[in-house]
């Protein structure tokens, strides 16, 4: 694939973005980690300490949530970073020879590294927490891979679109706050009624959080169906983000 | 899935075929009124779609400097370059390319002042197709025909916008291209300067190198290109000698492009969104 060719090209710009990032503020590099950090400590205080009547999910929660809040900062920065991938570029688009998506995969790129770089909150989490996961951890890494595909095509999708419609990041951001209520981000998915989990398992962002999970807490595994039903729509969402950015092209360049 | 696709081919170096291109235009009522302000206000995110080329048909061959008039001056032959290049796709008929066009468009406006000179050269290097162990190897060639001995490792915030051009200019000969699509000055900079890229130019024409060039002045356009193609509302209306050419459109009506100003580049991962959205959850 053509990505592929300038991949060298790739890494180049994804370090320039990286440095350059974290190059201008004062805490550098730890802002990766104190963002989702913060966010993780609200959310255990409020829901353990202050709320702690109703247990939301695995113990101890403080690792439950810090487990899934990554991830989810991940999908999250890197889906409305994506709003806009192209609209940031105009100005070289006219004279680039590169593929036109090259800009979504240097925006995913970067944000995936982010994510890289906060990976140590689990290991201190774990560690505060005392808790080490079993055998079925490799499941993270499968989960990251779903989520990495899932997020190709999104950002495609949300990518195109935007460019097209000026209005659409702020949609993006509408749904993004609802699926951060909607995802097992701060609870688990056996908490959801029996009636709705099929329901529930439709976002593909259940299967992947809760595989990332598994290997802390085996008892949080989904029945087959439900992950099969996860996959799917994420690759429903790269086949359209594909099927969108492939129609749209012509009219992404004239925008430049 | 690569935008751009090559011919090796193909006997012309760049061949159009039927091509016709509309464009989205943005119009703004003009006026300082309050209720022309509130029309502007109202108005400024309609747009309309404008035909730029209609059933465009022309072939370059290889080794041929075609300068491209627009007889309306109106600013068509950038995508008509870009088309040939391949950075933008037609609406109807197909362009189709022996090797990579290079474009050179926007010079001036291509440098990100916040990076020093040499990192521009990465990343316009890498624009272009470029390898970064390629750049590397080109990097002496490019200091030195540039002349940028002093300034390679400035903020490019520091350079004049002549010297600009010229980082843009030269790494974009640095890619060895046989074919060019170039808008604006073809040759840049200072008195001195001129004479390094004549020079250069007059190498690349005995090697056999295509080019099409577009807002140039009467004689750069005598000195260095073969052929002239003029268009006149979209359409080719002449496609013959420079001297043809100059006659019909007239010799003070052709000028060279001017550079769009300079902008400060959009910081891409700038994410006070997400802040913002952090703060009310």
């Amino acid at each position: 694939m053509s990505i592929w060719r300038s991949r060298q090209a790739l890494f180049l710009l994804v370090r320039r973005d990286l440095s350059q990032k974290y190059r201008k503020l004062r805490l550098g590099y730890l802002w990766a980690i104190l963002e989702p950090l913060g966010m993780s400590v609200t959310m255990w205080f409020v829901f353990e300490v202050l709320l702690g009547g109703r247990k939301m999910g695995g113990q101890p929660y403080y690792l439950f949530l810090t487990v899934a809040i990554l991830p989810w900062w991940w999908f999250t920065s890197g889906i409305s970073s994506s709003t806009k991938a192209f609209a940031g570029f105009s100005r070289t688009l006219p004279v680039s020879v590169l593929p036109t998506q090259f800009s979504v995969v240097r925006v995913l790129i970067t944000r995936t590294f982010d994510f890289l770089f906060s990976l140590p909150l689990i290991v201190f989490a774990m560690l505060i927490t005392w808790t080490f996961p079993g055998i079925q951890f490799g499941f993270f890494f499968l989960a990251f891979a779903v989520q990495l595909v899932l997020m190709y095509g999104l950002s495609l999708l949300v990518a195109s679109v935007s460019v097209l419609v000026p209005d659409f990041a702020r949609i993006v951001r509408i749904l993004l706050r609802a699926a951060f209520y909607l995802s097992p981000v701060l609870y688990s998915l056996a908490l959801v009624p029996e009636g709705a989990r099929t329901a529930a398992a439709l976002n593909p962002l259940a299967g992947i959080l809760t595989l990332y999970r598994v290997g802390w807490w085996p008892e949080e595994h989904v029945p087959m169906f439900g992950y099969a039903l996860s996959f799917g729509v994420a690759l429903f969402f790269l086949v359209a983000g594909i099927v969108t950015f492939r129609r749209l092209e012509h009219r992404i360049l004239k925008e430049a | 899935m690569a935008r751009i696709h090559l011919d090796p081919d193909l006997a012309a170096a760049v061949e159009f075929d039927d091509v016709s291109l509309t464009m989205p235009r943005t119009t703004r009522r003009k006026g300082d009124g309050r209720s022309a302000r509130l029309r502007r206000f109202a108005q400024e995110t309609s747009r309309v779609s404008e035909p730029v080329l209609e059933e465009v048909t022309f072939s370059v061959a290889p080794g041929d400097r075609v300068a491209v008039i627009d007889q309306a001056k109106r600013g068509h032959t950038s995508e008509l370059l870009r088309l040939a290049a391949g950075t933008l796709i037609p609406d109807h008929g197909h362009v189709r390319r022996k090797s990579a066009v290079i474009p050179i468009l926007r010079r001036a406006g291509l440098v990100n002042a916040k990076l020093t000179v040499r990192q521009n050269i990465f990343v316009i290097g890498i624009l272009l197709g470029l390898s970064p162990d390629e750049i590397n190897e080109r990097m002496d060639w490019i200091v030195e025909t540039a002349g940028l001995g002093k300034v390679i490792d400035v903020y490019a915030r520091a350079c004049p916008p002549e010297l600009r051009r010229r980082i843009v200019w030269t790494v974009s000969m640095a890619t060895q291209a046989r074919i060019f699509a170039t808008q604006g000055s073809l040759i840049v900079g200072d008195e001195q300067y001129r004479e390094v890229g004549w020079s250069h130019l007059e190498t690349l024409k005995d090697q056999g190198v295509t080019f099409m060039v577009a807002g140039q002045t009467a004689p750069v356009m005598e000195r260095f290109c073969t052929r002239a193609i003029v268009l006149e509302e979209g359409r080719v209306v002449l496609d013959g000698t420079v001297a043809e050419a100059l006659t019909k459109v007239g010799r003070g009506a052709v000028k060279e492009d001017e550079d769009e100003p300079p902008v400060e580049d959009l910081d891409l991962l700038d994410n006070r969104a997400e802040r913002d959205e952090w703060r009310s959850d």
